[in-house]
């Protein structure tokens, strides 16, 4: 059975192709990564997946509302609220503009607090968390939605060491729990934890098992000349992207 | 001696104009804290001072025409709300360039249209910087029935305009319809300025929008207390201000901004490390 199913989808925004043709079946409870240059699609991909990008053709389906986590860059730092608050606004889709919260859903907040390790920070407000905190914040409000297809982008970008490892521990255990990830990412690395991985160009290059989509013939069709193999380490070299994997 | 200074304090509130006055300026004080927690968050500062610019060219046009003033600056109110709401959606250009262009043009038909025809109904240099003799019972009744509807609309929709501010991406995956939610807080905002312009002017409403919410985040870290206490300030802002007015004979809307501008000082002394770590939050949000 799948969880996400796409059929020829394209999404264009003006007259410039963000995603062409794009056909895909993911698995229910498999991990995937989607990897590619910049701009070559992958959040246009996943907000589709989301469902607040309306395809200019093909068809998406997705098993029920997916929960979706974005990089901790993209939310209003500026808003007073606390940890536990950000963390609770994944339960208001359940919930709906009026209903208490209940002790169900506050114990679905603290478990995903605990496991993202900010359950020390629940009444600290978010202006005074680092990046990494922040975004494994995000991530819990995520969890919250108890959705079974959940999207990230890039979350995983620009984090310190502690961060990426409870984050990847988490959706480690995700996987394990059944569920269904969809990760952006332009780490190898951590595209090579994953079940299948996506290689995106705008168009879909490939996409499989790590060890038959990161083979180098493929990723020249995707990055061009921009990444280079050390060993057995494949690594990016994206001029627009500084981060070193 | 006290006795006479008390004496000369209540004196103004013989007169039903001035109480009628204070009324007004009271709620609005508090409406435009409320709806301004918003507009400061979600970094609107500057289409909340277009509108109430925009909205004096539908005062003047309604003059012109022999309409009542609040329906036909209203009408012109919401089309520009969402004229406004439909460009910083669209950005077909600079979303700060295209509510620069209709909210000035605007203004300036007003003005134009004032110089040319003048006005039938209500004072214009009332409707530009605010004047107490302006308000009647109607407009109390009026204001009081919009804030009912605001807090009303707030306390609804309080969850969906939290995530909306907070992050308006994941809101609308979650099922949040972002762009009626922007659409309603958009109308709630023209609604308030339309019943706070004889009070404030529309020159100086902006500030009555930031200064309490800014206040208030200086004081705070939690979303729902600053909602309140942004209500509170900006009804002893208006409260205040307008006693002032009277006695040094200045224009209601300076009074109150200014009065505004000193509660704001005395927070920023005040609030001390983390209320300013609070306000530069705000600044490297966006």
């Amino acid at each position: 059975m799948s969880a996400v199913r796409t059929d020829d989808l394209t999404v264009t925004y003006g007259s410039v192709l963000a995603l062409d043709s794009v056909t895909i079946e993911i698995p229910c409870g498999s991990s995937v990564a989607i990897i590619g240059p910049n701009g070559c699609g992958k959040s246009t991909l996943l907000k589709t997946l989301a469902g607040i990008i309306t395809p200019a053709s093909g068809t998406v389906q997705v098993d029920g509302r997916p929960a979706m986590v974005l990089q901790s860059t993209d939310v209003d730092r500026s808003v007073p609220i606390t940890v536990r608050d950000a963390v609770a606004m994944g339960r208001y889709p359940t919930l709906g503009p009026l209903r208490r919260f209940r002790p169900a859903d506050w114990a679905t907040v603290h478990e995903a607090m605990t496991r993202l390790a900010i359950d020390d920070l629940a009444n600290r407000p978010i202006h005074y968390l680092s990046g990494g905190q922040r975004q494994r914040v995000l991530v819990a409000q995520g969890l919250t939605q108890e959705s079974s297809v959940l999207l990230l982008d890039e979350p995983l970008t620009g984090l310190d060491v502690a961060s990426r490892s409870i984050i990847l521990d988490v959706l480690d255990e995700e996987k394990l729990g059944g569920r269904t990830t969809v990760t952006s990412t332009h780490n190898f690395q951590d595209a090579q934890r994953s079940d299948l991985v996506l290689l995106l160009a705008t168009h879909l290059v490939a996409f499989g098992p790590a060890d038959e989509v990161l083979m180098e013939d493929q990723l020249h069709k995707a990055f061009g000349g921009h990444f280079m193999r050390i060993g057995s380490t494949l690594l990016l070299s994206d001029p627009h992207h500084d981060e070193s994997h | 001696m006290i006795a006479i200074s008390i004496d000369e304090l209540l004196r103004p509130y013989e007169f039903e104009f001035f109480r009628n006055g204070l009324i007004v300026a009271t709620v609005a004080g508090a409406l435009c804290g409320l709806i301004g927690c918003y507009v400061v968050l979600r970094s609107m500062s500057y289409i909340g001072h277009g509108l109430s610019h925009s909205i004096f060219g539908g005062f003047a046009a309604a003059s012109l025409l022999g309409v009542n003033v609040f329906l036909g600056a209203g009408v012109w109110g919401l089309a520009t709300a969402l004229m406004i709401g439909g460009i910083t959606r669209r950005r077909p250009v600079g979303s700060d360039a295209a509510i620069g262009v209709v909210t000035t043009a605007s203004f300036a038909l007003g003005l134009a249209l004032v110089q040319i025809f003048g006005t039938t109904e209500r004072n214009a240099e009332a409707a530009l910087f605010g004047n107490v003799l302006g308000v009647s019972i109607g407009d109390v009744w009026l204001i009081l029935v919009v804030t009912a509807i605001t807090v009303l609309t707030i306390v609804v929709s309080y969850r969906r305009l939290l995530f909306v501010t907070f992050n308006p991406e994941v809101a609308e995956i979650s099922g949040v319809r972002v762009t009626l939610t922007d659409a309603v807080l958009m109308l709630l905002l023209a609604a308030a300025i339309l019943v706070t312009m004889n009070v404030m002017g529309v020159t100086l409403i902006a500030a009555a929008l930031v200064v309490p919410a800014v206040i208030a985040r200086l004081l705070t870290s939690r979303f729902s207390t600053m909602l309140i206490i942004a209500t509170v300030i900006g009804a002893l802002t208006g409260a205040i201000g307008m006693n002032l007015s009277y006695h040094l004979d200045i224009a209601s809307g300076p009074t109150i901004v200014l009065t505004g501008a000193a509660l704001f000082i005395l927070a920023f002394a005040f609030s001390g490390v983390a209320g300013r770590a609070r306000l530069r939050g705000m600044e490297h949000a966006h």
